[in-house]
């Protein structure tokens, strides 16, 4: 998960600086968001010890809110774009933690 | 334009052909999720096998051009039936495995580029892949194929552009003590790259083709120079998606998943006319690499059950050679309209490719140091210390690929 905002973000980061074409930027946004979609969903049927039961909530909600913004990142405009970037990245360092 | 000249310049278009048509997917897998791991840490990984497929290409090659017949129908001459048999079953799941693969990048990239639907565009990429390997010539199949491929050489541009650190980047050319990751994860991409590095179809292919070119004994300098040049150059292509993703996935804890992860780091360094190199060269390399896996798989069929064959006869004439050919592209693509992940079919195709490499090269080692069928052009010292060292090297990844596939649950750790 840590890895999918990792991408999407550099990926938004690229697009908002018009590196990239518009086709890639919605094919590859799609590819991680159908990912990211997978691993919430686990993430929220996921048990585990009671002592770790909130870091779980806490990432599963990460991982529903990466999966949205990759969803939206194939259809932003470039204003977007830049503040998906900054979402995804901050999404990513709070997964590694 | 003299004679000599011509030999140069079919020298160049030779190695310029292995140049791009050395990467296929299980490179470009194998390499950047190496790099995004362990940064440059396996690269010496990826000059053993380099010269790994050097040795054995040259064998095959020579054999070919020595004894007028590719090595598979050799080896049945050679081993006999059950040895042989069991050799192109091998083989031929490992070809369809990694054809499968290939026909799924092909999509992949098409639709990076044009955005259609990727079950369409596995049906349009593998009609046009079984179009071109019918309408074009066999040097013509490798020149489209390779110099389009060249576009990979954009990785080597970036490579330098992403400035990754030098010092680490030669310290990963000597074998050491790994940082970062587990040692059985290390292992495994050791094995996976050179797996990926040596791959049997591209032995198999190199061999059928030099008989199909109609080698003799005076294409043995051409064999050597096409080999080692073409395929330490192809090498090139693989260190530089190694580096581009040490020195962009690693430090962003971003692992390829996706086949058009990798053309993301050219698109970083180049923008648009990047990304459209970093992804033409793919389509090219891995729609090369699918008709050679689906030619080597008709190749093996016909060789060893004594078939007409060829690219250079008709259709008609060669029926079940071409016909075998048609049936792996057609197998492939509903392999991969099933929606299996072409990524992971290719690290099982490699994975499998590595266990089924000892059958492979083993016959290959033996009919080259056989006077019988080379007379005076046997294995040298060198091409034998090369061959028997890398045998057992052989040997021991096939031992270990599988127990390290399912302990690393693919490299995931």
């Amino acid at each position: 998960m840590q890895s999918l905002a990792a991408e999407g973000a550099l990926l938004a980061r690229d697009s908002a600086a018009g590196k990239t074409t518009a086709i890639y930027t919605r094919v590859r946004s799609e590819d991680l968001s159908k990912a990211a979609s997978t691993s919430a969903s686990s993430l929220q049927t996921a048990k585990t010890q009671p002592g770790l039961e909130s870091k779980l909530r806490r990432v599963a909600s990460l991982a529903s809110k990466v999966s949205a913004d990759l969803k939206r990142l194939g259809h932003a405009s470039k204003a977007e774009q830049s503040s998906l970037a900054r979402e995804l990245g901050t999404a990513a360092t709070e997964l590694g933690k | 334009m003299s004679l000599s000249l011509k030999n140069v310049l079919a020298v160049a278009l030779g190695i310029l052909s292995a140049i791009g048509g050395f990467v296929d997917i299980g490179d470009l897998v194998f390499n950047t999720q190496a790099g995004a791991v362990f940064g440059y840490q396996l690269l010496w990984v990826v000059v053993i096998g380099v010269v790994g497929i050097i040795v054995y290409s040259e064998m095959c090659g020579r054999v070919a051009a020595v004894a007028k017949r590719p090595v598979f129908d050799l080896v049945r001459e050679r081993m006999g039936f059950g040895p042989g048999l069991a050799t192109l079953i091998a083989s031929e799941v490992v070809n369809l495995m990694t054809c499968a693969a290939e026909v799924g990048g092909v999509a992949i990239c098409l639709q990076l580029l044009s955005g259609l639907p990727y079950r369409l565009l596995i049906v349009l990429g593998v009609v046009a892949l079984a179009v071109a390997s019918w309408v074009l010539p066999f040097e013509w199949i490798e020149r489209v194929f390779g110099y389009l491929g060249l576009s990979l050489l954009v990785f080597v541009v970036a490579a330098i552009k992403l400035h990754p650190d030098w010092g680490r980047v030669s310290h990963g050319f000597v074998p050491g003590h790994h940082v970062g990751g587990s040692l059985l994860v290390y292992l495994y991409f050791v094995v996976g790259l050179l797996g990926a590095a040596m791959t049997p179809y591209e032995v198999y292919f190199y061999s059928s083709g030099a008989v199909e070119d109609g080698w003799g004994l005076k294409d043995l300098g051409l064999n050597k120079v096409t080999s080692m040049i073409g395929y330490g150059l192809g090498g090139l292509l693989s260190f530089a998606l190694m580096i581009v993703a040490g020195a962009l996935f690693l430090p962003q804890s971003i692992d390829p998943q996706f086949l058009g992860t990798p053309a993301l780091a050219a698109e970083h360094a180049f923008g648009k006319v990047g990304l459209l190199l970093a992804l033409v060269g793919i389509l090219f390399a891995v729609g090369g690499a699918a008709i050679e896996t689906s030619f080597s798989g008709a190749y093996n069929t016909a060789q060893f059950f004594g078939w007409r064959w060829g690219k250079k006869e008709r259709p008609a004439a060669a029926s079940r050679f071409t016909l075998s050919w048609l049936v792996i592209f057609a197998l492939a693509a509903l392999v991969i309209m099933t929606g299996y992940d072409p990524v992971k079919l290719t690290e099982y195709s490699v994975i499998f490719s590595v266990v089924a490499l000892p059958l492979t090269y083993l016959p290959i080692l033996l009919i080259a140091n056989d006077r019988t069928y080379m007379g005076s052009k046997v294995n040298g010292r060198l091409a034998n210390v090369l061959g028997v060292l890398y045998f057992v090297v052989i040997i021991a990844i096939a031992l270990a690929a599988i127990p390290l596939m399912l302990i690393t649950n693919g490299g995931q750790g």
